[in-house]
């Protein structure tokens, strides 16, 4: 017999996994965006003490120290990437929605995406214990760079568990992804054909075929740092930390960006899809080149393991091999770029309603623009290498995998809460919150691209002691206002959630006017098997403003499993 | 065992494993042959600051071998023997506190050692923890600190420079001879001249070549044989001010400790090291081996090499110094 709390915490629900991904996934999300936010206290007060921050650094009367510093900003990006963003796109929304909108009745393995939920909470609460242990979390830097990160420079308890939160958050992530995977291909219902998948399952297919092929990459070389740190052997320990023989630390380099870019297409490729699907339903128009941008999303899927050793360009790589990953880098622009003018012609002459949603998805385009742009001088060798070590490496990837991935969260949050709790958000605070947000992040990040640009160097404790950074005070200073914004705006969605659980009024049951599954064939929110009787698809999710259906129905959209009254209307 | 409890089971595992207790030594309240007591906490303290900043150059074991201290010259101090260069004491004999916090706080300049930017509590924490490496703390008390006397040459700078000049160049009768170990700044006609008419001894150059430094035999290791023992002794360069920087003079209108660093505080950093010497090093104390005023004569003669330092002025005169001929 089970224990009630533990049928309440072991679910096999996807809608379930998903909430309890959402909440992780917050909770995350906040301790991160705080983490940040520190680091911009020291970047515009540097050693300044922290309001309130005495209790945790005593010695220093709460200002950061260079330990503590270090910290900070490896426990940011380690945070934010796995315990934050990839779970909000892919465990909240993506095991949300995916089944739902495919027809399915749940996963194909159902216990496989509790156990990946129960291995990514395990590895969170690793992350939380580091906090308490001699020597404190791990102070590597996100990537865990060996020799840095062995045991010969950072010696505290802290990086190894933070080595082995990484694997589990790696479990995590390859079970969901093989689930997804195996779903979208044997689980769909009848007639949803490939062509007739909405965009946003078709980014989070790509994702997960991507979390199966890399993410067990990022598990081996975490795996042989854990034994290089635990066991005693030498797979990264070279040079100076070992004493005879010994590995070599740019394999783990090698190894970590062979997963490490394909996981920005991860943390991408579910924002593509969303902003696909979100242009079409808000501009009311069939999505243009549907097949061309499931295509470039495949071509950018398939090229993402070509294109990582641009992160090593600094790093003593053959310059034949640069030139290589060079050409493959730039020409991975070329799928993103038919993408996004199929998405801008989706957009053209269209019936524009700005909702919260679809200002998320526009504030994903803006800002993934801004961040696709200013990578361009980061594929290219000859202009990567005076700009690798600087703030414009920070700017340009928080602008693509930051921004444009915390922008489609929110814009898929605000698009399927209705579906996920029945009830209906404020949709005035969700616009402010979005727009507040994608202003706020140009600030923060486009801040940081002009430090980068006049030489700030990205991994400094304080930036100043260096005299020629000495006059970029005054900008780190408005950069760190404008962060501060960004959290302070961000009281606008927890106001509006919290509101909405405790007293939200219900929500219409298909409040965008859609015709996808999930909208047209499901309950707000939705049984445990989802659907009365398995849908039976007739036609594409994009179906809007088409002249029949207005005559016949009169509406703008159909749904996807919806007999027309007439025929016709595929 | 029901499902939930093996579930128990395995998280528990995982954990246990990720937290597994590293071993670490105990520490003692530490007895200083001082009378002072270090508590505790503060060593606990002090090895944690000990662990982030210093050992991956001078070893968790403070032996100075750390990973990245390896092939590093001048080597990273190895705390073992508790001797150190600059202690305000005679050299060699233990440091007093205040010469180790300013060496953490300002740096060495033209070594690894940087200007560490660390909260005071943690300076005093770290302080005391590298006398648990050594014996010798708690077995003899810091050396008598050595601390400067009134400058006597207060608005007399020309004098107090020609002064210098023959102090450094000149040994014995009060004077320093300091170029016998560092270089020569005369030209050889003019230095055969000054020796004669300060000591009477005439001196033929004409072999000899007083601009080229030679490396001492010093007390600091830079190879440990199996058991630890040192192996191999650095031999240490004196340094050739018109292109070595002194370790920890810095230059003028330079920032350290947070402030500008005026004239007046270079030349009493120079009198501190000329007056104390250089612990395990050739250079010996100068204190009360030639007369107060000399001493600082030398502070002022040495700033105005100093000052030259790296700059055109500095190369010509080495050509001009290297080219002139005997009499």
């Amino acid at each position: 017999m089970r224990a009630g709390w533990v049928r309440a915490l072991w679910t096999t629900d996807h809608k379930q996994v998903a909430r309890q991904y959402l909440w992780g996934g917050f909770g995350f999300l906040l301790l991160g965006g705080l983490l940040a936010l520190l680091i911009r206290w020291q970047w515009a007060w540097p050693g300044q003490p922290v309001p309130g921050l005495a209790w945790a650094l005593p010695e220093s009367r709460g200002a950061l120290t260079p330990p503590a510093y270090t910290v900070l900003f490896t426990l940011h990006g380690l945070v934010m990437i796995f315990f934050a963003v990839t779970p909000l796109l892919f465990g909240a929304l993506g095991h949300f929605v995916l089944p739902l909108a495919i027809g399915a009745r749940g996963f194909a393995f159902p216990r496989l995406s509790a156990a990946g939920f129960w291995a990514y909470a395990v590895g969170g609460a690793l992350v939380l214990a580091s906090f308490a242990v001699r020597l404190g979390p791990a102070s590597a830097g996100w990537t865990s760079y060996p020799p840095l990160a062995t045991p010969a420079f950072t010696p505290g308890v802290g990086q190894t568990l933070m080595t082995v939160a990484i694997l589990c958050v790696g479990v995590s992530a390859f079970s969901y992804g093989l689930n997804f995977v195996v779903t979208v291909v044997r689980c769909r219902a009848p007639g949803m054909t490939w062509g007739r998948m909405p965009l946003v399952v078709w980014g989070l297919f790509y994702g997960a075929v991507l979390n199966v092929l890399f993410v067990p990459v990022l598990a081996a070389a975490t795996l042989l740092l854990l034994l290089d740190r635990v066991a005693g052997t030498q797979f990264f320990i070279a040079g100076a930390a070992a004493v005879g023989g010994g590995g070599d630390p740019i394999v783990y380099q090698h190894l970590f960006w062979l997963f490490g870019h394909p996981e920005v297409y991860i943390l991408i490729l579910p924002a593509w899809g969303m902003v696909g699907d979100f242009v079409a339903y808000f501009s009311r128009k069939p999505a243009h080149g549907y097949r061309l941008t499931a295509g470039a999303m495949g071509a950018v899927t398939a090229m993402s393991g070509l294109v990582y050793a641009h992160h090593l360009f600094t790093s003593g790589l053959s310059p034949v091999l640069g030139r290589a990953f060079m050409v493959l880098t730039l020409l991975i622009s070329l799928p993103a770029e038919v993408m996004f003018l199929n998405w801008l012609m989706t957009l053209w002459r269209g019936s524009v309603r700005l909702t919260s949603p679809m200002l998320g998805a526009l504030a994903t385009m803006i800002v993934f623009g801004l961040g696709g742009i200013t990578g361009l001088v980061l594929g290219a060798v000859a202009t990567d290498v005076p700009l690798h070590g600087t703030m414009w490496v920070v700017g340009h990837f928080h602008l693509t995998m930051g921004a444009a991935s915390f922008l489609a969260v929110f814009a898929g949050l605000y698009f399927w809460f209705p579906k996920m709790y029945g009830r209906a958000l404020h949709e005035g605070l969700a616009k402010a919150h979005v727009l507040s947000s994608a202003v706020l992040f140009v600030g923060v990040f486009g801040g940081q691209l002009a430090a980068g640009y006049a030489g700030q160097l990205r991994r400094l404790y304080d930036p100043y002691q260096y005299t020629y950074l000495k006059p970029l005070l005054p900008l780190n200073q408005w950069t760190t206002a404008c962060a501060f914004l960004l959290g302070a705006s961000q009281l606008l969605f927890v106001g509006n959630l919290v509101w909405t659980l405790w007293r939200g009024r219900a929500a219409e049951p298909n409040p965008w006017n859609v015709g996808t599954l999930e909208w047209t064939c499901a309950a707000s929110p939705p049984a445990p098997d989802n659907f009365a009787t398995v849908p039976v698809v007739l036609r594409g999710p994009h179906v809007l403003s088409q002249p029949d259906v207005q005559q016949q129905l009169g509406r703008d959209w159909m749904g996807q499993a919806e007999v027309a009254p007439l025929g016709g209307t595929e | 065992m029901s499902r939930a409890a093996r579930w128990a089971v395995v998280l528990g595992l995982v954990l246990g494993a990720g937290c597994r207790k590293e071993p670490r030594p105990v520490l003692a309240p530490l007895k200083l042959a001082d009378g002072r007591t270090v508590s505790v906490a503060t060593l606990e303290r002090g090895r944690d600051v000990y662990t982030y900043y210093c050992a991956s150059c001078h070893g968790e074991r403070g032996d100075g071998q750390g990973p990245a201290g390896t092939g590093m010259r001048p080597v990273p101090r190895d705390f073992r023997q508790g001797l150190f260069k600059f202690g305000d004491v005679p050299a060699g004999e233990l440091p007093t506190d205040a010469a180790l916090k300013r060496t953490l706080r300002r740096g060495l300049q033209g070594t690894p050692m940087f200007a560490w930017d660390v909260p005071e509590a943690d300076v005093e924490a770290v302080v005391q923890y590298l006398k648990t490496f050594s014996p010798r703390w708690t077995q003899e008390a810091p050396g008598k600190p050595i601390t400067a006397s009134e400058d006597p040459w207060r608005g007399r700078e020309a004098e107090a420079i020609e002064r210098g000049r023959t102090v450094y160049h000149v040994a014995g009768a009060g004077n320093a001879g300091c170029s016998s170990c560092h270089v020569a700044y005369l030209p050889r006609a003019e230095l055969a001249a000054l020796v004669e008419k300060v000591t009477g001894r005439k001196v033929n150059l004409a072999g000899a070549d007083p601009y080229t430094a030679q490396a001492r035999e010093s007390d600091h290791p830079v190879a440990w044989d199996a058991k630890g023992e040192p192996a191999k002794m650095a031999r240490v360069l004196p340094p050739d001010f018109l292109f070595q920087a002194p370790r920890t003079v810095f230059p003028v209108d330079a920032t350290v400790e947070g402030r500008p660093y005026s004239a007046q505080a270079q030349r009493e950093d120079l009198y501190r090291v000329i007056a104390s010497g250089v612990g395990g090093a050739a250079m010996p104390t100068w204190k009360g081996a030639i007369p107060e005023e000399n001493l600082w004569a030398l502070a002022y003669y040495v700033q105005t090499l100093v000052d030259l330092r790296d700059t055109s002025e500095a190369r010509a005169l080495k050509e001009r110094l290297r080219a002139s001929p005997a009499q």
